[in-house]
């Protein structure tokens, strides 16, 4: 039997070695979302395809490579069929169903390793490749074919050899080729380093004893898991949410949820859910999965380690063909709408038997992208007649819900997403756009004990010619609702040419738009809703947010309702 | 030359050190800080060291202070009224910031920092360039002017416009304002600061800048006049973030330059030392009771980076790389209610302190285990001065870790300093890989009061090649102090391709920085002691990353281009020829140099071997080990692990199978005699 002492020393080895792999791809990455977004996470497996390890960056990256992995090895290489140097790289949402990447943005590299002549692990690199799903990323896709190439397992490395065709292949149907190039030879590096370090601890410790340590700590994490598991009173918790509830593009879409706690396990069953859309907000499975697993492990205490310990505890079930498993050709790239909905219902359904543990709704998607001829600005002085693509503008935030003993946070993505905003200045240089306001939005946040955290405003004219805007948020129809007692947030708004005579509203989501030269785009993100009774606000927050200007006098009345028409 | 003396303010202990600059003879002292008024421990402790060594405070050539203490307590006191100007539309540029959730992504219940300037304190002002330097809406002067009079009884503004890295006019216009019309507003902007693109980044440099100001220069002028009445006199220095020293009114006017600069003393004499040995490159661990700082020094030289920051709050300047990385002596042990036996990131700090302290403190630290296994001397660790009680230590190691996960008590304490060292592994081994360095390659320099202690483990762990532990580990930073030569850095923004810039535009630009530069050092003397070195950030277009080059001679830009493909491919085992490199930022540092100093090991004359004692201690089991006393060593001594190094402040443990070797200076070098051993074995 392992001594305690080696188990937290290898777990701790094996998480550092998490952490090298993502620094190393971070490091020799090219894309700006992966060196300042950090979109990008590392995770070691058994030759079983179980958690060892993880180092994940972003919540919805979390387990994201398991269920892919199964089915890999099921139905695309069998463990014989892997040799010593091959590389697998992966982009398709639908391997095994719809477990494999999140979005065709999310490239995987699998690399086996092998250990005296036999696949024992493989080490595992997930990374969001900008230009790679198409001219209009965020557009509102029909099918999975308007989401740039799919590739399905393949094997980029035979026997350490890159197999140059197959890259240029990839490489021609991406953006711009020559960062993507770079990006997926960095992750490469990255699950190198992951082999080499784990054969290096083989050496020092020994494959038996690892394992033991793996296992070890893979009951520990299961342990803890258990416990907090029976906390929940056992019971069947529901609840359901609506997705383009204001009826824009087909909708509303009904996303259905009962949590089933029995004991130290949980079944989430998504029976019910309404048959995937003819749009872009369906979520893979994968992606349904990291949804679920945070909602569940974001009530623990967040030491837990993330390994396979926790997923055994954890059952999950959806309608095949559903908005939340759906099958081809169904469009996935804004699969994060569902899974910001996914967390807000669980906090919602457990709401009553764990109040204390979870937070009220919050903003949920946020995406705007664009593109237009630039003939003034170009940075580098380059090519003046091209159509300039607007990577990554960044404005996804909006208020969180609050919680029982703190305000909801401002100006944030929602819990699954936690890419940071580029700055203004960097925008301007990297777009033909002049921003006029990024600012808090004031009276946003839904009133409460808690207060929810406030949405921005974002204003911005457009300096480029035949511009084309595609856009997503949420909380358009129905604001993100407060709880127990806790009034809601205010929702989202999408105006062009505000205060003009040619001022118009956009709907939620919905068919890449075009403006004109000089267009001004106003953006009002929704904000969090509130925890608990506004009246049991304390006196000197109301005072505190009035003076910062968080609330406004008209804000203010929802602390103190009128009564009897006096006062 | 005459004396020289270090003084760096730590929280609970000020360290000096005076150095004889003729016969290299070392005097170092350890006084208590003083918190409530800083001023009065440096001036307590410059008497006590002077009082010592017999030497008079006239004779001192050169004194240098570290402020990081006072820098923190300013920020974290809270008190200085200050605004901030922002371009209008973009008054939340702090309550914005990167959006972006930087702790535990699974903690739901994390806080980004309070801003420093507060949205109630914030003014925008009428104006916007664009990234071009086009003005779209001109500077209201008369807006300016009209906030000045009204700003009332605020001591500090800071400004930050967008593009105003690139474009600075209508910062300075406010400026100049301000000295009309309101002249008892101390100014900082942002583009005085730094010259790097993010306004957020730049908001904050100057929000902390702006905030510290007032009350930095209220403690030096009255420090500089205490030190006046013990007779200082000669300049007084303190230690920049960059490792470079300025004088306190220069400090005073510009405070971000002077931030993070304690843990930079201990890398400076870390470099200083790899120097000596033949331009090593290393990793250095600073190890004090409650925290451990630890950075890469390459063939040399300190490494250095573009930002930095301060309690949450980004600050960007020209700093020396070093990560502060959490465990330290005074980690708590504890077990987790899954079972797990975790250390830190709680720290006992030194009130109560570790539980063998015998101050209160109940919980088992990474001290009280070093207690037990027999590394350290009941006897104390400032020459006897504080006994270290061992059944206290064994007490709480028994309740608390061994009781509970049913081990021996020798069982638990080697626990707790294996993971004392895993968790600084993991810290060490990211801070290296991350900057493309295979710790296999590199020595390690470890200091600080606990640097010895478990220096070994991580040596063994990491595969360095060796460990080499500094004389006076507990005094290095201060030595540090010492070391470093005067200088002052300048940037300017280019943002162009490697081609596109003109070889007259960027020797003009160099020359105005350097102008800069030799305006900011010169100091009453005429300059011509000053050495200027020119430097490029580089990038391949579309990244964000930089790398730096010298580049002293004329511009070339092939030479430039295949230079940055090479480091390129050194750093980060690829280059692309085919991609076309950026020119980011043209940088020029002046300098004035520090006469080196050579510090002299003990040579008084010894007869035969070091004579040990021994005691039990252990290392999985328990073993007959010999204690040396560190001053009856002498250079080229050897002997075999383990063993254990006593001095005044510090131990060092070394394990079975380690050799050391007592180098000229008297530092110890210990090597593994074999391949390192697996931590398994039992």
């Amino acid at each position: 039997m392992i001594d305690v002492i080696t188990t937290e020393v290898i777990r701790s080895a094996l998480e550092s070695l998490s952490e090298q792999m993502t620094d190393t791809m971070e490091r020799t990455s090219y894309s700006v979302i992966l060196k300042e977004g950090k979109d990008c996470s590392s995770s070691l497996f058994d030759a079983t395809g179980r958690l060892m390890a993880e180092g994940a960056n972003i919540p919805v990256h979390l387990n994201a490579l398991g269920p892919c992995l199964k089915a890999m090895l099921r139905e695309h290489f069998p463990i014989e069929s892997l040799e010593p140097g091959d590389v697998i790289l992966t982009n398709d949402p639908y391997v095994g169903g719809s477990t494999g990447a999140h979005h065709t943005s999310d490239f995987i590299v699998y690399y086996p390793i092998f250990h005296n002549g036999e696949l024992i692990a493989f080490s595992t690199i997930f990374a969001h490749l900008a230009g790679t799903a198409g001219q209009d990323p965020e557009g509102w896709h029909k099918t999975i074919f308007d989401e740039g190439l799919r590739i399905p397992p393949i094997k980029l490395y035979k026997r350490g050899e890159l197999d140059e065709q197959l890259f240029r292949m990839i490489l021609a149907n991406t953006n711009s080729p020559y960062e993507q190039r770079g990006d997926i030879l960095a992750q490469v590096a990255g699950a190198r380093v992951g082999a080499q370090g784990l054969l290096s601890l083989i050496e020092k410790y020994g494959w038996d004893v690892l394992q033991e340590a793996i296992e070890a700590q893979i009951e520990y994490a299961r342990d803890r898991t258990k416990n907090q598991i029976s906390r929940i009173p056992d019971g069947r918790y529901t609840a359901e949410s609506q997705i383009l509830e204001d009826g824009s593009m087909g909708g509303p879409y009904t996303i259905r949820l009962a949590i089933e706690v029995t004991g130290d396990e949980v079944h989430f069953d998504f029976t019910g859910t309404d048959p995937a859309m003819p749009g872009p907000q369906n979520c893979p499975m994968s992606a349904t999965i990291s949804a679920t697993l945070f909602g569940l492990l974001a009530l623990m205490p967040s030491d837990i380690p993330k390994n396979e310990g926790p997923n055994s505890q954890i059952r999950i079930t959806a309608p095949e063909g559903s908005l939340v498993d759906p099958r081809p050709p169904r469009a996935v790239y804004q699969r994060m709408a569902i899974t910001h909905r996914i967390v807000d219902m669980i906090f919602k359904a457990l709401a009553p038997v764990v109040p204390d543990a979870v937070n009220a709704e919050s903003c949920g998607l946020v995406y705007m992208n664009g593109s237009a001829i630039n003939r003034e600005t170009h940075p580098t002085g380059g090519d003046l007649t091209g159509r300039h693509l607007w990577l990554n503008m960044g404005p996804s935030v909006g208020g969180l819900g609050a919680s029982a003993d703190s305000d909801g946070l401002s100006a944030m993505a929602s819990w699954m997403t936690n890419v940071a905003t580029p700055s203004v200045e960097g925008m301007e240089v990297g777009a033909p756009v002049l921003y006029l306001q990024r600012a808090l939005r004031p009276d946003s946040g839904g009133a409460g004990k808690r207060r929810g955290g406030l949405g921005t405003i974002i204003k911005w004219k457009a300096l480029g010619y035949d511009v084309e805007v595609s856009h997503t948020s949420q909380r358009f129809a129905v604001p993100a609702a407060g709880l127990l007692g806790g009034q809601p947030g205010a929702t989202s708004r999408w105006v062009i040419n505000e205060g003009t005579d040619r001022e118009y509203d956009l709907p939620p989501a919905g068919p890449t738009i075009e403006l004109e030269y000089g267009d001004t785009l106003t953006f009002y993100s929704a904000g969090g809703g509130g925890y608990g009774p506004p009246e049991d606000r304390p006196r000197e927050l109301i005072e505190r947010d009035l003076k910062l200007g968080f609330i406004t006098e008209r804000g203010l009345s929802a602390y103190a309702p009128v009564e009897n028409g006096s006062e | 030359m005459g004396y020289r003396l270090g003084v760096d303010t730590g929280g609970t202990h000020t360290d000096l050190v005076l150095i004889d600059d003729v016969s290299g003879t070392v005097w170092v002292d350890k006084v208590p800080s003083t918190p409530a008024v800083p001023s009065d421990g440096v001036i307590n402790g410059a008497k006590q060291i002077l009082g010592k060594a017999q030497v008079q405070a006239e004779s001192l050539d050169l004194m240098v202070y570290g402020t990081t203490v006072s820098v923190n307590r300013i920020l974290q006191g809270g008190s200085t009224r200050t605004a901030l100007l922002t371009t209008a539309g973009f008054g939340d540029v702090l309550e914005l910031a990167r959006a972006y959730r930087f702790g535990n992504i699974y903690d739901t219940r994390w806080k980004p920092p309070k801003p420093i300037i507060s949205r109630d304190n914030v003014h925008e002002i009428s104006e916007r360039v664009t990234f071009r330097g086009d003005v779209v809406t001109p500077l209201d002067v008369a807006q300016v002017e009209s906030l000045a009079a009204q700003l009332g009884d605020i001591e500090s503004i800071a400004v930050c416009f967008l593009h105003s890295n690139q474009f600075s006019d209508h910062e300075r216009a406010v400026r100049e304002i301000f000295l009309r019309v309101r002249p008892d507003i101390s100014v900082s902007l942002s583009s005085d600061l730094t010259a790097s693109t993010g306004e957020y980044e730049r908001a904050s440099t100057a929000a902390v800048d702006a905030f510290v100001k007032p009350r930095l220069k209220e403690h030096f002028e009255y420090l500089e006049a205490q030190l006046r009445e013990i007779g200082i006199t000669c300049p007084v220095y303190t230690m920049q973030g960059n490792g470079g020293v300025m004088t306190l009114a220069a400090a005073a006017a510009s405070p971000v330059r002077v931030m993070n600069s304690g843990p930079v003393a201990g890398v400076i004499a870390g470099a200083d030392l790899c120097q000596q040995l033949g331009n090593l490159t290393a990793v250095t661990l600073d190890m004090g009771g409650t925290s451990t700082d630890v950075a890469v020094v390459n063939e040399g030289r300190p490494r250095e980076t573009q930002s930095g920051q301060l309690h949450g709050n980004p600050v960007s300047q020209s700093t020396i790389e070093v990560d502060p990385i959490g465990a330290g002596g005074g980690s708590v042990a504890w077990v987790d209610d899954g079972g797990a036996l975790r250390v830190g990131p709680h720290s006992a700090g030194a009130d109560p302190g570790p539980a063998c302290y015998g101050k209160g403190g109940t919980e088992p630290t990474v001290t009280d285990a070093a207690l037990v296994l027999g590394y350290l001397s009941p006897d104390g660790l400032l020459g006897g001065a504080t006994k270290l009680r061992r059944e206290l230590a064994s007490e709480a190691i028994n309740r608390v870790v061994a009781g509970p996960l049913g081990l021996t008590e020798h069982e638990a304490a080697y626990g707790i300093v294996r993971l004392a060292a895993a968790a600084s592994l993991r810290a060490i081994r990211r801070m290296t890989v991350a900057r493309g360095f295979d710790p296999r390659d590199l020595v390690m320099v470890s200091f600080g009061g606990a640097g010895g202690l478990i220096g070994a483990i991580l040596s063994h762990e990491l595969e360095v090649s060796g460990l080499i532990i500094p004389t006076n580990p507990g005094n290095v930073s201060a030595r540090g102090l010492l070391l470093t030569d005067q200088r002052h850095d300048e940037m300017w923004p280019l943002n162009k391709l490697v081609h596109d810039v003109a070889g007259s535009d960027l020797a003009e630009i160099y020359t105005s920085l350097e102008k800069n530069g030799t305006a900011a050092l010169l100091d009453g003397t005429t300059g011509a002691d000053l050495e200027h070195v020119r430097f490029l950030d580089l990038r391949y277009l579309g990244q964000a990353f930089d790398l730096t080059i010298e580049s002293n001679g004329d511009y070339n830009p092939e030479h430039v281009t295949e230079e940055f493909h090479r480091i390129h491919a050194e750093r980060y085992g690829h280059s692309d020829k085919s991609n076309p490199v950026q020119v980011v930022m043209a940088r020029t540092t002046t300098v004035r140099r520090t006469p080196n100093i050579t510090f002299a090991a003990a040579t008084s004359p010894r007869e035969g071997g070091p004579v040990p004692i021994h005691r039990d201690v252990y290392f999985g089991e328990w073993r007959k080990t010999p204690i040396y006393t560190r001053s009856e060593l002498r250079p080229d001594d050897t002997f075999e692990g383990p063993f254990i190094v006593q001095e005044q402040g510090s131990t060092t443990v070394g394990l079975p199978g380690d050799h050391c070797k007592v180098l000229s200076d008297g530092s110890l070098l210990i090597t593994p005699k074999s391949s390192p051993r697996t931590s398994t074995s039992r």
